[in-house]
């Protein structure tokens, strides 16, 4: 099992306020893994600065050994908490445009999930709610044969419904030798699917360890521990 | 990969600079067929006068409004929220850059070009007049300078157009301000070292003779101005170069995704 993600101190600063703190993080490759934390803790942060989005302030960051850039980004499949669709291009030319630079996007699949979703390729992006705006994107994400997914609020702002299609989108596209870096404040939706979980509070570390063990050692769920480690 | 993001960029940004220079030639198109038929030229009366302002000054409107939108879409496609696709791609943030680069460059050509064509339809026999005397005034030499100073002006207007968003990107929550003044900043700096650069010029003994009340020959006038503008070409070089570090550093080094 090999390293997928390796953070050595690593930090964000904004002025004076630590967004990430000192995080020390060893992902392995064939989890689904949760990073889990309330408003504010630092999970997107993180998510952008593996993907590049943002400059580091201290520390290293390493994807499969190599610090981020563009053959990180060609093993990383990551979906952003907001929509990154033009209103005005049509699904047609997204599946072009990830075929142009993913090598590893497989549009056959595309296809079919997005017919799943009783939805046509001609259709206008524009034209779609913004929860099936959501769902494109999951699907164009999904699709790629990725070693390290980062999926950054996949569930927040949809109805339950789109959640389990989400959560089954994901199940159903997971490559077991891939890593799934979930990141979410909705615990109890993901719980069952997660192998390990990060609690993230004020962008510090405050537990990384597998479910199977916080439920057998701690006798708890997840979503039980995470009330109690971030209760107000 | 940067053939594959130019074919992108220019499917971004082409269909509506194409309608908006397609109007600008149909109006033109349309004056001359106008005023050829009624047999009267540009500013001939006060209803043609109008007719001409009103063409000129949306052939400088479509100028500006290409420059600007060229910019916009620089911004979005890296700045805004299309910019967690973009920057996530798995190439370069260089040849991100120089793809945005090339698209605008040929835009800002296009419109030189289309904008002068959309001039010269309209004021047919006055441009034909007027290239007539230059040609049989400018050497071969002053033309190819000329040329090549509108090519570095293209260059380099469209980088300081980027430059201008890079900048702007460094205001977080202020973006729009931030590029606008960053533009405003950009051209000052550029119009002050032209200035500089320029004024070396004014002590050459073409200026003395004319103090004196002597005739500087046609030659010696040419030869002026072909140093005047061999000087504006490697300022534009200088500063395009720069400005296009400007835009690279900032997205691969400064990039702060909101």
């Amino acid at each position: 099992m090999s390293t997928i993600l390796e953070c050595k101190n690593l930090s964000k600063k904004y002025g004076a306020k630590k967004a990430l703190d000192h995080i020390n993080l060893k992902l392995d490759s064939g989890k689904i893994i949760g990073l889990l934390g309330p408003n504010g803790s630092g999970k997107s942060t993180l998510m952008k600065m593996i993907n590049r989005l943002l400059t580091i302030s201290d520390g290293q960051l390493l994807i499969d050994g190599m610090s981020p850039g563009p053959k990180t980004k060609s093993l990383i499949s990551y979906l952003p908490e907001r929509t990154y669709l033009d209103r005005n291009r049509k699904i047609c030319e997204y599946l072009n445009y990830f075929s142009d630079f993913y090598p590893d996007f497989d549009r056959s699949r595309a296809v079919s999930m997005l017919t799943k979703l009783g939805l046509s390729t001609d259709s206008r992006i524009g034209s779609l709610s913004k929860g099936t705006q959501e769902k494109v994107q999951l699907v164009l994400v999904m699709s790629r044969q990725a070693r390290l997914y980062c999926l950054d609020e996949p569930i927040a702002g949809v109805d339950p419904a789109s959640r389990d299609y989400i959560l089954s989108t994901i199940l159903n596209n997971y490559d077991e030798h891939a890593t799934i870096l979930i990141s979410t404040h909705l615990i109890s939706d993901v719980e069952n699917i997660l192998d390990e979980v990060i609690f993230l509070k004020d962008g510090k570390v405050l537990l990384h360890d597998s479910v199977e063990a916080i439920r057998f050692v701690k006798k708890k769920s997840v979503d039980e521990l995470f009330r109690e480690v971030f209760q107000c | 990969m940067l053939k594959k993001l130019l074919k992108y960029d220019l499917r971004r940004v082409s269909p509506i600079l194409l309608v908006v220079h397609a109007a600008i030639l149909f109006f033109s198109f349309l004056s001359f067929a106008v005023m050829h038929i009624l047999g009267i030229r540009p500013f001939d009366n006060i209803v043609s006068g109008i007719y001409a302002t009103t063409v000129l000054i949306m052939i400088c409107v479509v100028t500006v409004f290409t420059n600007i939108y060229l910019g916009v879409s620089y911004y979005r496609s890296l700045y805004s929220d299309e910019g967690y696709l973009t920057n996530t791609l798995p190439v370069k943030a260089g040849s991100l850059v120089f793809s945005k680069f090339l698209c605008g460059a040929l835009w800002v050509f296009l419109d030189y070009l289309l904008v002068l064509l959309a001039s010269v339809i309209l004021f047919d026999q006055e441009f034909g007049e007027f290239f007539h005397a230059l040609s049989q005034k400018l050497t071969v030499q002053t033309v190819l300078i000329c040329g090549i100073v509108i090519i570095t002006e293209i260059l380099t207007s469209c980088l300081m157009v980027y430059c201008a968003v890079a900048i702007g990107s460094f205001f977080h929550g202020h973006r729009i301000m931030g590029c606008i003044g960053g533009y405003i900043l950009l051209y000052l700096v550029n119009q002050i070292l032209a200035f500089i650069v320029i004024l070396p010029l004014f002590t050459t003994p073409f200026l003395t003779l004319t103090a004196d009340n002597g005739l500087a020959s046609a030659r010696e006038i040419l030869a002026w101005m072909n140093r005047g503008m061999g000087i504006i070409v490697c300022l534009n070089l200088v500063l395009g170069i720069l400005y296009y570090l400007i835009c690279l550093h900032t997205l691969d080094k400064k990039l702060e995704m909101d």
